[in-house]
């Protein structure tokens, strides 16, 4: 790979991109231990108990995109400073990821300091408070960029600096992050969903005038790689991210942890997930990963409870079972219907409880979970809107563009609830009964928990 | 209230059907501006859009409170394009989520019913007209000085949007009834 003007150091072998070069600065970076950290943080937390090829870290996602940002990047013609800084952020966009990945940031929203830090707007979630924190203060990477390039980096991230366009690159609908997981998680499990062609898709790309800012689109030419794109992303979320056992696993690891808070009280815990915006906060949050955290929990020091009870389950792969699942537009009563659609936190716990009640399981270990598929549609966009075409010169939306998108406009998103137990099924026939038999004293509970609270789960 | 249960109160005050998807943004749009529901805007290519609304559309149509019909009119010469219209009626159970929405929260919804009335009187059955106008509505809140027609379609063109004369005056006249902009 040769761009003009930029001195490259060794070349980094990745299964994914091939050769993947760096700057002495970017390597610098990757030197520090703030980012050597990421090697320890898995990508799928345990999607391993599912697709055992699964282990990839978000060490070597981060080095993707990078790659995939320059690239973008260069496409684009953008000036070498942009180039630069849109790299840095690419490379540096994980940084805040706790341990298990995602299923830290459930955790963190649920229990950060409400009196210490404020919700933030633009829809930033508080997890990702974490990464711009980490940008800002932490002192290994503050010896190798200055805070002018730190605060335009985390700006770059928060949309906030700089044009649109070196936004789109790192967060959008077409970005590297994008670009990379795909393909990177469809190698690692095994499975060919996420297969996309990435060099047409980038050598597609074109840059679209939107008002007074600046859009990444696509050509014309680019629809067809595009619809394998949105496909590959759609199949990945049914086949991968949504696969039952991962489901599973990751609803597992939240709940052992949120019983280690407020059940067991295991203090490091506590001082883990309060995120408080504080230095030592930071400095806490460095010393934790996948490994060091079932460690310490499955270690003799942490005293029997829910916490480590769960723990040991998900380390000898003897996991809670789907002793329920629905399609919420299938619950029978409308209003039902949509009140858990909409309002499903506030019942979750008394669900819970009353479902263990009545099955005679622990209520704390039974978990209810709600979720999305969205429509294949809806997977070519993000929250500001759709992927834009250029054709003639002048935009259309992809899905008005897209043949194959155009006849599959009536698809809508899908929500399901599920819920996951310590039971034990005997053989195949013994699970079908006792599902049937679970089927339908759950909807009977879900139905009387829903009338019987009539405004926001509050009675 | 939820993005969703505006969906359907718009629904319920245009007697269970609403013909087009432009017409459903820029009315919550307005709807918006007069009672401060929260709804977050993008002032998107196209004009103002709300991306919270577009996905409570396609809940309400998953959960089967809302039907779908898709109108086709042929193809556009100009760009090759079918030209579609998607009409959103309120099927029974998503009159039964709405009869249950209005006892449990009847302060609110008689807010949204109210305001959807004043839409209505100052003339918000057209969705063209309802884009012009809030088209016409960002420029002048961006400008925070008065603006002369020409000047808001000249600011239109810098925004790639078509504006002309006439639809700018019947814009003007809407929003001034609406008590969101002043003619001097």
């Amino acid at each position: 790979m040769s761009i003009k003007g930029v001195a490259w150091t060794r070349e980094i072998r990745d299964p994914i991109h091939g050769f993947i070069y760096r700057t002495s600065l970017e390597q610098e970076i990757i030197d520090t231990p703030l980012f050597q950290r990421l090697r320890k943080i898995k990508q799928l937390a345990m999607a391993s108990l599912v697709y055992p090829g699964a282990v990839h870290t978000r060490f070597e996602h981060s080095l993707g995109v990078m790659h995939l940002a320059g690239k973008l990047a260069e496409r684009l013609n953008l000036d070498d400073e942009n180039r630069r800084l849109v790299r840095l952020a690419a490379l540096l966009h994980d940084i805040g990821h706790g341990p298990f990945s995602h299923v830290s940031e459930a955790i963190v929203d649920r229990f950060y300091n409400r009196e210490k830090v404020s919700l933030p707007g633009n829809n930033e979630k508080i997890h990702e408070l974490i990464t711009y924190g980490l940008i800002e203060r932490d002192l290994s990477l503050s010896k190798l960029l200055s805070e002018r390039e730190r605060e335009k980096i985390v700006g770059l991230l928060k949309g906030n600096w700089g044009d649109r366009l070196l936004k789109d690159i790192v967060s959008g609908p077409l970005d590297a992050d994008k670009q990379d997981y795909l393909l990177r998680d469809s190698y690692f499990c095994g499975v060919k969903y996420g297969i996309y062609d990435s060099d047409r898709l980038i050598d597609t790309l074109e840059v679209l005038k939107d008002r007074d800012e600046h859009v990444l689109a696509v050509s014309v030419d680019g629809v067809h790689t595009l619809e394998q794109f949105v496909l590959a992303k759609y199949y990945m979320t049914t086949q991968v991210y949504r696969h039952k056992i991962r489901l599973i696993t990751d609803a597992m690891i939240t709940r052992a942890i949120e019983l280690g808070i407020v059940k067991d009280n295991l203090d490091y815990l506590s001082r883990l997930y309060s995120f408080d915006g504080t230095e030592e906060f930071f400095n806490n949050w460095l010393a934790w990963n996948d490994e060091v955290l079932t460690t310490t929990i499955c270690t003799d020091s942490t005293p029997e409870g829910y916490c480590k009870k769960i723990f040991r389950r998900l380390a000898e792969r003897n996991l809670f079972k789907q002793i329920f699942s629905m399609r919420i537009g299938d619950l029978k009563n409308p209003v039902v219907r949509q009140r858990i659609s909409e309002e499903f936190d506030s019942f979750k716990e008394e669900i819970e409880r009353k479902v263990g009640e009545s099955l005679e399981i622990e209520p704390h270990l039974v978990i209810s979970n709600k979720f999305t598929i969205q429509s294949v549609r809806e997977q070519s966009r993000n929250s500001v809107g759709s992927i834009l075409v250029l054709r003639n010169g002048g935009p259309v939306t992809f899905e008005e563009e897209s043949l194959l998108f155009r006849s599959i406009d009536e698809a809508e998103k899908d929500e399901f609830l599920e819920i996951y137990a310590p039971v034990v099924f005997k053989d195949p026939k013994d699970k079908k009964i006792r599902r049937r038999e679970y089927n339908e004293k759950i909807q009977e509970i879900i139905e009387n928990v829903v009338n019987r609270q009539p405004e926001g789960g509050k009675k | 209230m939820k993005p969703s249960e505006i969906f359907l109160l718009m629904l319920s005050a245009a007697g269970g059907k609403i013909s087009s998807k432009t017409l459903v943004q820029k009315r919550a749009y307005f709807l918006n501006l007069l009672l401060e529901l929260g709804l977050f805007y993008k002032p998107h290519y196209y004009g103002p859009y709300s991306p919270d609304l577009d996905a409570a559309i396609g809940q309400c149509k998953a959960l089967g409170l809302v039907e779908q019909k898709t109108i086709g009119f042929g193809m556009d010469r100009g760009t090759g394009f079918e030209v579609r219209r998607f009409d959103f009626v309120l099927t029974p159970d998503g009159q039964a989520v709405l009869d249950d929405l209005k006892k449990r929260k009847p302060f609110e919804c008689r807010k949204v019913l109210e305001g959807l009335t004043k839409l209505s009187a100052a003339g918000d059955s057209d969705y063209v007209s309802l884009s012009v106008a809030a088209k016409t509505f960002h420029i002048l809140k961006e400008s925070k000085r008065p603006l002369y027609p020409d000047e808001i379609i000249n600011e239109a063109k810098q925004l790639g949007w078509e504006i002309s004369q006439e639809s700018i005056e019947h814009a003007v006249n809407f929003l001034a009834k609406l008590g969101l902009v002043t003619k001097n």
